[in-house]
C-alpha cells in the first residue's frame, strides 16, 4: 500500500505544523488551512481506494473467469 | 532508611483560591550533590560583588494530596551556616519571582501558575527548613510542618532523620517544583518536524518575559525542556532553573553546559587574554542560542544537532558548524535536500550569523524568540508547494466519502495523553491502517462483483447452449 500511495509521514510532511493543529482541532472545524488537510487525507484514502479496486478487479476477473467456466459446464451439463 | 515511626514531612504551599499539600517523600537513595551558588551579599546592592555559597543539595519527591498538579520535585540545599543559608535564600527567592512573573504573562492574570499550567519555566517554591512561615514569593506562601496529628513529634524533631541526624533546620531551605516527564527527542527527522512549532509558542513567550524582567535561564538545552499540558493547554516547559540568574547587573562567571554553549562565550571562555567580561546582551544571547538548538533538535532531530551543528565545521575546523550562518545553511540543505524546504532552512541559518537578523538581534535586550518563531511559522507556509493540496475553502466530495475515515483517524491520535509529535506519529500510523482497510474493502467489492457477474455470465451462457 506504501508503494502505492507513499509513506503517510514523508506524503503528509508538506503540511507542518497545520497537520498537528488539524489533528487537535475540533471535529468539523470549517478552517481552510484543516480543509486542506483533510482533502489530503481523503485523497491518500482515495488513492488507497482505487488501488484496492484495481487489485479486487483483477483478481475477480481471474477467480469469475474460472466461476463462470465452471457455471457454464455445470449448467449445460445440467441441461 | 527512613524510620517508619518518623512523621511525615509536609509542605504547605499556598496563594489566592488554592492551597497545595505536599508529602515529601525521603530520597531513593543517600546520594548527596555539592553545588555552588555566586550570589550577591544581602545588603551588598549592584557593587558587583558576590558571595559563593557551598551547598549540599539531596534531590527527592513529593506528592500533593489536593487539587493541582500532582507530582513535585524537592531539592533541599543544606548550608554551612545563617549567612549563606539567608542569603540563598534571597537568591532563590528572587529567581522564583522572575519565574513566577514570566509565567503570569502567559494568557491572561487568572492563572494559578504555581499549580496549573501553562507555564514557560516550571515554577519553584522556597521553603524554610526550620518551619517558618514564607511570604517573600508574591502571593505564594509555603511553610514546612508535619500534619497536626503528629504536632508532639513536630515539637521533639522538625526535619527528618533521613537529611542529617542533628540537622539544623536554620541551615537547610526546600526548593519545590511541578515534576514534569521528560522528553524523548527523535534522532534524526529526515523532513522538518514542524508539527512541534506550535507547542514553543509558549516557551518563547515566557522566554521573551523573562527577559523582559532581566533575568536569564542560562543552561537550555534538550534536556531541560519538557512537555506538559492541561485541559486547555499544552507546550514545552523549561525546568532545572539552578543556573537561572539576573542578567543585569551579569554575574562574573555562568553556568552552563559546554556543548550548548553560545558562539560568543565560547570565544570568551576560549580567549581569556582579552579580559572579556559577561554582560546581559551575551546571557540573553545564551538563552536564544539554546532555544534555537531546541528547536532544531524537534525540527531535524537531536543526534544530528549534536553531531552535526555542534560538531567541528568540516570546512573550518576552528570552529563548530553552529557559529557560522553559512556552515549551518550547507549542514541544513544537505539534511533536508528537496529544496522546497529552501525558505525554512534560511530563516533558521539566520540567527546563526553576526547580522542583524543573527549576532546584533539575539544579543539585544529587546524580545526575540516570539517574533523569530513567527518568522519560523511564515517560511513553513512558503514551503508548501507539495503534496499539492486540493483548491481550499470547501469540502471535496471525497471528504464527504471518508468523512468517518478522517474522524477515526483524529480520534485515534488525539485518545488519551501524548506530546504533539506522538499524536502525529499516531495520525500517520492510523492514516497508513485505514489506507489498507479501504483498498481491501474496495477489493473486496470489486472482487465479489466480477465473481457474481461471471458465475452469472457463465449460468446464463449455460442455459442458452443447453437450450440450443
Amino acid at each position: 500500500m506504501a508503494r502505492q500511495c507513499g509513506e503517510p509521514d514523508e506524503h503528509f510532511a508538506g503540511y507542518g505544523h497545520q497537520f498537528g493543529d488539524w489533528i487537535d482541532a475540533a471535529p468539523g472545524s470549517g478552517q481552510p488551512a484543516f480543509v486542506e488537510v483533510e482533502a489530503g487525507v481523503a485523497g491518500y484514502l482515495g488513492v488507497a481506494a482505487r488501488t484496492g479496486s484495481r487489485w479486487g478487479a483483477a483478481a475477480g476477473l481471474v477467480l469469475g473467469g474460472a466461476a463462470a467456466v465452471l457455471s457454464f459446464l455445470v449448467v449445460w451439463l445440467a441441461g | 532508611m527512613a524510620d517508619p515511626d518518623e512523621p511525615a514531612m509536609v509542605i504547605d504551599l499556598s496563594g489566592p483560591q488554592w492551597q497545595v499539600l505536599l508529602t515529601v517523600a525521603p530520597p531513593s537513595g543517600r546520594e548527596r550533590k555539592s553545588v555552588d551558588f555566586d550570589v550577591p551579599p544581602i545588603g551588598g546592592g549592584a557593587t558587583g560583588q558576590l558571595r559563593r555559597i557551598h551547598t549540599q543539595v539531596i534531590f527527592t519527591t513529593a506528592t500533593n494530596e489536593r487539587n493541582g498538579w500532582p507530582d513535585w520535585h524537592v531539592k533541599i540545599y543544606g548550608c554551612a551556616d545563617l549567612g549563606d543559608a539567608e542569603a540563598l535564600r534571597q537568591h532563590l527567592h528572587e529567581q522564583a519571582t522572575a519565574l513566577q512573573r514570566a509565567n503570569r504573562y502567559l494568557g491572561g492574570t487568572d492563572r494559578r501558575t504555581p499549580v496549573e499550567p501553562p507555564w514557560a519555566v516550571v515554577p519553584v517554591q522556597v521553603v524554610r527548613g526550620d518551619g517558618q512561615l514564607e511570604q517573600l514569593s508574591g502571593a505564594v506562601t509555603t511553610r514546612l510542618g508535619t500534619p497536626s496529628d503528629q504536632i508532639v513529634a513536630q515539637l521533639h524533631r522538625r526535619l527528618p532523620s533521613w537529611i542529617g541526624e542533628g540537622a539544623r533546620p536554620d541551615l537547610y531551605l526546600l526548593a519545590v517544583s511541578p515534576q514534569i516527564d521528560l522528553l524523548r527527542w527523535e534522532p534524526v527527522r529526515r523532513w522538518p518536524g514542524t508539527e512541534h512549532l506550535g507547542d514553543f509558542r509558549l516557551l518563547a513567550a515566557g522566554l521573551d518575559q523573562l527577559h523582559q524582567l532581566k533575568w536569564a535561564h542560562c543552561d537550555i538545552k534538550p534536556e531541560n525542556v519538557c512537555w506538559c499540558a492541561n485541559q486547555d493547554s499544552s507546550g514545552y516547559v523549561l525546568i532545572d532553573t539552578d543556573a537561572a540568574t539576573q542578567a543585569d547587573p551579569p554575574p562574573a562567571v555562568l553556568r552552563g553546559t559546554e556543548l550548548y554553549e553560545y558562539g560568543g562565550i565560547r570565544r570568551m571562555r576560549h580567549d581569556t587574554a582579552r579580559g572579556w567580561n559577561l554582560t546581559p546582551g551575551l546571557l540573553y544571547a545564551q538563552d536564544r542560542f539554546g532555544f534555537l538548538i531546541v528547536v532544531l533538535c524537534a525540527l531535524a532531530g537531536r543526534h544530528w544537532v549534536e553531531h552535526t551543528l555542534l560538531h567541528t565545521d568540516p570546512d573550518n575546523p576552528a570552529q563548530r558548524v553552529a557559529d557560522s550562518e553559512e556552515a549551518v545553511l550547507k549542514a541544513l540543505r544537505e539534511h533536508w535536500a528537496d529544496p522546497r524546504w529552501e525558505p525554512l532552512i534560511v530563516v533558521l541559518a539566520q540567527p546563526f550569523g553576526t547580522g542583524p537578523r543573527g549576532q546584533i538581534a539575539i544579543e539585544s535586550p529587546h524580545p526575540w524568540a516570539q517574533s523569530w518563531l513567527t518568522e519560523v511559522f511564515a517560511a513553513e507556509q512558503r514551503c508548501a508547494d507539495e503534496p499539492a493540496p486540493v483548491a481550499a475553502g470547501t469540502r471535496t466530495d471525497l471528504v464527504y466519502a471518508f468523512a468517518g475515515a478522517i474522524e477515526q483517524i483524529r480520534a485515534y491520535a488525539q485518545h488519551g495523553p501524548a506530546t504533539r509529535p506522538e499524536r502525529v506519529h499516531r495520525a500517520y500510523d492510523a492514516i497508513g491502517r485505514q489506507a489498507q482497510a479501504v483498498a481491501l474493502r474496495r477489493a473486496a467489492l470489486w472482487l465479489s462483483i466480477w465473481v457474481v457477474g461471471c458465475v452469472v455470465a457463465g449460468a446464463a451462457l449455460g442455459v442458452l447452449a443447453g437450450g440450443g
